[in-house]
């Protein structure tokens, strides 16, 4: 176990840091750290809760709904899918080793990556307002920071490991991650109550802006916009990672993966 | 010749077996009931571009799942049976690897996920890149190995955890005549250990140079299975045109032209071709047909050790082979 576990690392390394990709990774990890750092030169705001509520947007707008579902699919996704492409998965096909566990190893190594990246990003934005902010100071807001790195690393691994199942699902895993990502998940902010519930983002947004709890029927909850409670957006999450990591898990087991099939090529 | 193996007997044990195995792309046929058995030893498997060889490899080491039939390996399902890779060396044809690796990365790697700890795996890469002549370039990155060179590491990537039975799929492509005539020697070497080898090629001389046991394969059939001896007395009436690229034409030329076999010689030079004064100063092919080819790549082989002429490729042109396998077709 332990000897896969540090081959599929150094494949995972690979796959993120490989010399080729390491000025990518470097750049989508300081992207936020950016943008903060471009806010904070060029703001000059004048209502007083501006630093709470650019915060607040950035965290759950600009990371946690653009830039982490982006990065997080295309490393999910990537796991299977740069194997397939750079034909390479063949020295991993033909090991005594269970192929959809194997593959799985490897998105978790990239999970380090999305969880130090969702940092950075929490990080910057938090020094930055509650530096500034007049409401409070960065001691006293700790726990804000903690909360929403929790949000943002959930909804990270959740978006990785539906990018791990789409690989194993269809030929163009990227593509459909990206549709859920940037097009079913805006869904749920105006339809009925049930589909913010199988929303990843918006148990992301549940956990990251601490909602009050609302009293409500199960009926409510499927029909009207009722929030999202902490422990439903944390259980909802798990399941969305189990389920993702279980099916892909078990598809991996179950399907070829043949890039020169003769049929694909007529 | 006489280092090749004897040929396998009723007595010689079995390694892998297919029965009724068929696999289809869709509406595409790639391997038609096909039903055989790999004795211990080297089996050359032989075929056409297109004739299912590659499929047939796949479904033997478990990458393909038969659409019908079965497929055993030391009598274990590849497909279901996850434990028959650690009794089983892949070697594929495609030349990608990890390209910004070191080759004894690579080779390390496949070793850990083999199972081995990190010490073994040290180890077993060191020893495996020794035995494909690879130890003094191994720290050097996979992008910039030529073609030989990443044949040689997928080799030994396959070698690491000590398999007994190693299947090699178009091994010798693209190797110029030196580093097939090495190669064809570690392939000797690891029968010689015991270990059964089933190498694919479409050149019918690759394998006659290999072993007596030998499959034919075309359009997903079985077209002829055993001895090479029997195949080759039916196609010795067939000629084979072969392609040799040199940057010595002329003096190459010299070395066949007075073999009773050879029946034409063309040299061609950037698109054009001309049976004379050729000029020895920029690489040239030449476009040989000869009734017994393997007398012309005998007399290459002493061309190039013997006299130092520099050959950089010997291919069997495919329309040919395709020929011969029509031949037999029509024979059969």
């Amino acid at each position: 176990m332990i000897n896969l576990i540090a081959a599929t690392w150094k494949l995972s390394l690979y796959q993120v840091w490989n010399r080729k990709r390491r000025w990518i990774t470097v750049a989508l990890m300081l992207f936020p750290v950016v943008i903060v750092g471009v806010a904070a030169i060029l703001g000059t705001p004048e209502k007083a809760d501006f630093y709470e509520n650019f915060y607040q947007k950035f965290v759950t707008v600009a990371l946690g709904s653009i830039l982490i579902p982006f990065v997080a699919l295309f490393w999910g996704t990537g796991a299977l899918t740069d194997e397939i492409e750079g034909k390479t998965l063949v020295y991993l096909w033909t090991r005594p080793r269970h192929r959809g566990f194997l593959i799985f190893c490897k998105v978790v190594g990239s999970w380090l990556w999305l969880i130090i990246m969702a940092f950075l990003g929490v990080g910057a934005v938090y020094l930055y307002a509650y530096y500034n902010a007049p409401a409070g100071g960065l001691a006293e807001n700790l726990p804000v920071l903690l909360w929403d790195w929790r949000a943002l690393a959930l909804a990270a691994i959740a978006f990785s490991s539906l990018g791990f199942l789409l690989s194993v699902l269809t030929k163009r895993p990227l593509v459909y991650g990206l549709l859920i990502a940037y097009m079913w998940e805006l869904i749920p902010e105006y339809g009925p109550g049930f589909f913010q519930r199988i929303s990843i983002t918006q148990q992301m947004q549940a956990l990251a802006t601490h909602k009050e709890e609302k009293e409500a029927s199960f009926a409510q909850k499927l029909i009207e916009q009722v929030p999202i409670t902490e422990v439903e957006a944390l259980i909802t999450l798990l399941v969305i990672i189990i389920v993702c990591v279980a099916g892909g898990i078990w598809m991996a087991g179950q399907r070829e993966f043949l890039s020169d099939d003769p049929a694909r090529n007529q | 010749m006489s280092d090749i193996p004897p040929s396998p007997t009723a007595d010689t044990p079995i390694v892998a077996e297919m029965t009724e195995a068929s696999k289809w792309y869709g509406d595409v046929i790639g391997l038609n009931q096909v039903s055989l058995q790999i004795p211990l030893g080297i089996t050359g498997l032989l075929g056409p571009n297109g004739a299912g060889k590659s499929t047939f490899l796949k479904m033997l080491t478990g990458q393909l799942q038969p659409s019908r039939g079965t497929v055993q390996v030391f009598g274990m399902d590849p497909w279901t049976n996850l434990d028959a890779y650690r009794v089983m060396g892949f070697c594929p044809d495609s030349e990608q690897l990890y390209e910004e690796m070191t080759g004894r990365e690579f080779v390390e790697l496949t070793g850990r996920l083999a199972g081995f700890s990190k010490a073994e795996s040290v180890k077993r890469s060191a020893t495996q890149l020794d035995r494909v002549s690879m130890g003094q370039h191994s720290h050097r990155l996979i992008k910039g190995y030529s073609k030989g060179m990443r044949q040689r590491i997928r080799l030994a990537a396959a070698l690491i955890h000590d398999p007994k039975l190693i299947v090699l799929d178009e091994p010798l492509n693209g190797l110029d005549p030196i580093g097939r005539i090495e190669m064809l020697e570690i392939f000797r070497q690891l029968a010689a250990e015991g270990r059964s080898v089933i190498v694919s090629s479409h050149i019918l001389h690759e394998i006659e140079n290999l072993t007596r046991h030998m499959i034919m394969l075309h359009r997903g059939r079985v077209l002829a299975e055993g001895e090479i001896s029997e195949v080759r007395s039916l196609i010795e009436r067939q000629p084979l045109t072969l392609r040799i690229a040199s940057p010595q034409p002329r003096l190459t030329a010299s070395f066949i032209v007075g073999l009773e076999s050879v029946t034409s010689i063309d040299f061609t030079s950037a698109g054009a071709t001309y049976a004379t004064a050729a000029s020895e100063s920029a690489p040239q092919t030449l476009t040989v047909r000869s009734t017994q080819p393997d007398t012309v790549l005998e007399a290459l082989q002493k061309a190039v050790v013997e006299k130092r002429v520099e050959i950089n490729a010997i291919e069997a042109m495919d329309e040919n082979l395709d020929a011969i396998f029509h031949y037999l077709v029509d024979q059969s």
